[in-house]
């Protein structure tokens, strides 16, 4: 695609004048030609230079000024020549021939120049039309992407493609330092000198490089993008041709085109800015919530540790020993609940700051199900649990120590909430698309259009007891993991009461094989 | 005999004080340092027979001091980590600690890996003594010198790399053992990076030896760490 027209080459152009000449003799000749067939019919010599004449404006037409003046030239002698009397001499005897000569000249004259200015005119309204088709494409590219590394990449191709050049842009930031290309076409801009210029020519947001006043030596040119509020970075091009890019029109076109990627990148950094702030203002607020709950739900764990272990301390005598046990069990269970506390906090945390790195392997799921129930044992004690896992499952993909956590929560809160006699089950199923994992209760279940909320963080149910109360981060926490790992998760109704959470996790690649080997041919006793 | 000696290095009071009472009433002799100078004086000055220690000392990592004693002592290590830090229980399994226990534990966990860890330091200073080739957990008996798995008397046939994987944890019974460990012992040291494979051949023993596959009793995950096999 080039949307420029290139400069003709030398070569191609001494062509171009050697066939326009040939075409002014061609033309010529064919007006000899004629005029001698019409002169057998003996019609007026008036007549015959008329022919001349039509050959004269085809010339100017044609091929222009200089050649139509020749080619009158020529006209003019060649009738004198051929069709007056004396024939086969150069006699100007009749004045007339002079108002011939002139009529031809100017005819010719004008012709051409009112040719050259239509094609001029022509050329401008093409080059007007392609530079209104190559920025409007522009446009449409950058529209189509937000993101500012995506605007930058369209930008670069877009830009690259227009000018049969490397284009790279620069980004600077707020401070005003300068933030290097990382594109695949940066080859030619890493360089320290360049970068310099880059950075020259956003500070003083002119134009530098080739064909410019300042650093001139280069091979790039760059230019300032700015908006009138900021200036966004430099957009340096490169282009193969260094002389296609000085000329006024390309500049003009480039001016354009950076003003216009400016705009686009200004127009998602504000975007990103406000998204920031908002991100800001959401997290501030989580943060006094979540000190607001979380003091409130260390400190009852906490009264309950400090009150019986200190009523052991103060009257171990007076105690029966059934009573002291109680007590130390409240101890026990409450150090577990806050166990459990601080480490959804401290996921939670994690995974909000983004500073965990996800750790995904293969694994089988049931083996994930397994340690989660193991680490729940006392919790759950003799509760029934029923699992349903296809032997045929394949491995899935996954951090399992998160997971294992998921599943401590789901499995957990299905506990919380639901009668100690029924039972809790935990299905996998492989579709299409990836591995769906539920964990089913028989419990008081949603309340009606809260499907979403409860993977809200602070969330809980309107009426639930307080003894079961938690800090409503674990399933805020679940949707977290799920989420990182590019999965869904959701909460329903379950058919015949109680609470269905589903989660679906994508498959991630295909699993890798495994070599089963053969039986041990030493067992076989 | 003497009973064995463990030393305490933690740099927290109530766990120190929780560790000492617990240790005490079950008869060991208890020593105490509170940060990782004081450990490697009593390590090396009163050589006890197992270490516990706290991987999160005021004066050093406790890593480095799992390498030094490394470097002249087999003397069982056992780390004290809380949970969310499997990458620095897996370091210091790699740098020579034999076990660990996640924070917070209780004592029955406490004892069980005191002893777990103490027999196996028995067994291999005394190695004149012949190694046990009969195994048994739950109804599962494994003889590892004629290669024969029974469950409930009845055989259960294994592949044969089901069966050195189980030999492996038979032979490390109780202690924890890390993927990596697994996979150079069983598959050789060119599978370390491929953990699934542990995974995939654990699954299947689980399926062969215990009652609820989906629930082990004995072939247990260390999640995030490796696996242990019970011993009771």
């Amino acid at each position: 695609m080039h949307e420029l027209p290139r400069p003709i080459s030398t070569s191609s152009k001494t062509v171009q004048a050697a066939l326009a000449w040939v075409g002014t003799g061609v033309a010529l000749a064919v007006a000899t030609a004629v005029t001698l067939l019409f002169e057998v019919w003996t019609f007026s010599e008036a007549n015959l230079v008329m022919i001349y004449l039509a050959a004269v404006v085809f010339v100017a037409v044609r091929f222009g000024a200089l050649r139509s003046t020749v080619a009158a030239v020529a006209a003019v002698l060649l009738f004198d020549v051929l069709f007056t009397k004396p024939y086969y001499a150069l006699t100007v005897h009749d004045t007339e021939y002079l108002i011939t000569f002139s009529v031809m000249l100017a005819a010719g004259f004008f012709a051409s120049t009112l040719t050259s200015r239509i094609r001029y005119q022509a050329e401008v309204a093409r080059r007007n039309q392609r530079r209104t088709e190559s920025l409007y494409r522009l446009n449409q590219r950058l529209a189509a992407v937000s993101g500012t590394p995506r605007l930058v990449e369209h930008a670069e191709e877009a830009v690259s493609e227009m000018f049969d050049a490397h284009a790279v842009i620069h980004l600077v930031d707020l401070q005003g330092r300068l933030r290097p290309s990382v594109s695949h076409l940066a080859s030619f801009a890493a360089d320290a000198a360049e970068l310099s210029v880059a950075q020259w020519v956003c500070r003083t947001r002119q134009a530098a490089g080739l064909g410019t006043a300042e650093f001139s030596n280069l091979r790039a040119l760059y230019v300032p993008l700015t908006t009138p509020n900021r200036i966004i970075g430099a957009l340096a091009v490169q282009p193969e041709d260094a002389a296609a890019i000085q000329t006024a029109d390309a500049r003009r076109l480039l001016d354009t085109c950076a003003t216009q990627i400016a705009l686009a990148l200004e127009r998602d950094m504000l975007a990103e800015e406000s998204q920031e702030a908002r991100v800001q203002v959401e997290s501030e607020k989580l943060r006094s919530s979540l000190l607001s709950t979380v003091s409130h739900d260390l400190r009852t764990p906490l009264a309950g540790i400090a009150g019986a272990s200190s009523s052991l301390a103060e009257s171990f005598e007076l105690l029966d020993g059934a009573t002291r046990r109680e007590l130390l069990e409240t101890i026990g269970d409450e150090s577990a609940r806050l166990t459990r506390l601080v480490e959804n906090l401290l996921n939670m945390t994690r995974l909000s700051g983004g500073r965990i790195a996800i750790d995904k392997q293969w694994h089988p799921v049931d083996e994930v199900v397994g340690s989660a129930l193991s680490r729940l044992q006392q919790q759950l004690g003799e509760r029934q649990v029923d699992i349903a896992i296809p032997a045929d499952l394949p491995l899935g993909h996954f951090d399992a120590v998160l997971m294992e956590q998921v599943l401590i929560n789901l499995i957990e809160n299905a506990a919380k909430y639901s009668p100690p006699a029924s039972a809790i089950s935990i299905e996998a199923e492989d579709l299409d698309d990836g591995i769906e994992l539920r964990v089913l209760d028989r419990g008081i279940g949603l309340p009606p259009g809260d499907e979403e909320r409860v993977f809200e963080r602070f969330y809980r149910g309107a009426d639930v007891r307080s003894d079961r109360r938690g800090t409503g981060l674990g399933l805020a926490i679940c949707k977290a993991v799920i989420d990182a790992h590019g999965g869904r998760i959701g909460a329903t109704i379950r058919q015949g009461g109680g609470t269905r959470v589903w989660m679906h996790l994508p498959h991630d690649g295909s699993p890798p094989r495994i070599d089963m080997d053969l039986p041990d041919e030493v067992t076989r006793g | 005999m003497n009973p064995p000696t463990i030393a305490v290095i933690e740099d927290e009071t109530p766990i120190r004080r929780f560790l000492r009472a617990s240790l005490s009433a079950e008869g060991y002799r208890v020593l105490e340092a509170e940060d990782a100078a004081g450990g490697l004086r009593t390590i090396t000055g009163q050589r006890p027979d197992l270490v516990l220690l706290d991987l999160a000392l005021p004066d050093r990592d406790g890593l480095d001091i799992i390498r030094t004693v490394r470097e002249w002592s087999a003397v069982p290590i056992i780390v004290l980590s809380a949970r969310g830090e499997e990458n620095s229980k897996i370091t210091s399994l790699n740098a020579g600690a034999d076990d660990y226990l996640t924070k917070p534990f209780g004592v029955g966990e406490l004892l069980a890996r005191v002893r777990v860890a103490l027999r196996h330091a028995a067994r291999i200073n005394s190695s004149s003594e012949p190694e046990e080739t009969a195994f048994r957990f739950g109804d599962v008996r494994v003889d590892l010198a004629s290669r024969i798995v029974t469950r409930d008397g009845e055989e259960v046939k294994l592949t044969k790399l089901e069966f050195d994987l189980l030999a492996t944890l038979v032979r490390n019974a109780g202690k924890v053992l890390t993927h990596r460990f697994l996979l150079e012992k069983v598959w050789g040291p060119q599978a370390v990076d491929e953990p699934h494979y542990v995974r995939v051949f654990m699954a299947s023993l689980r399926k062969k030896l215990e009652e609820n596959a989906s629930r082990p009793r004995y072939l247990l995950t260390e999640q995030g760490v490796g696996y242990r096999l019970k011993s009771d």
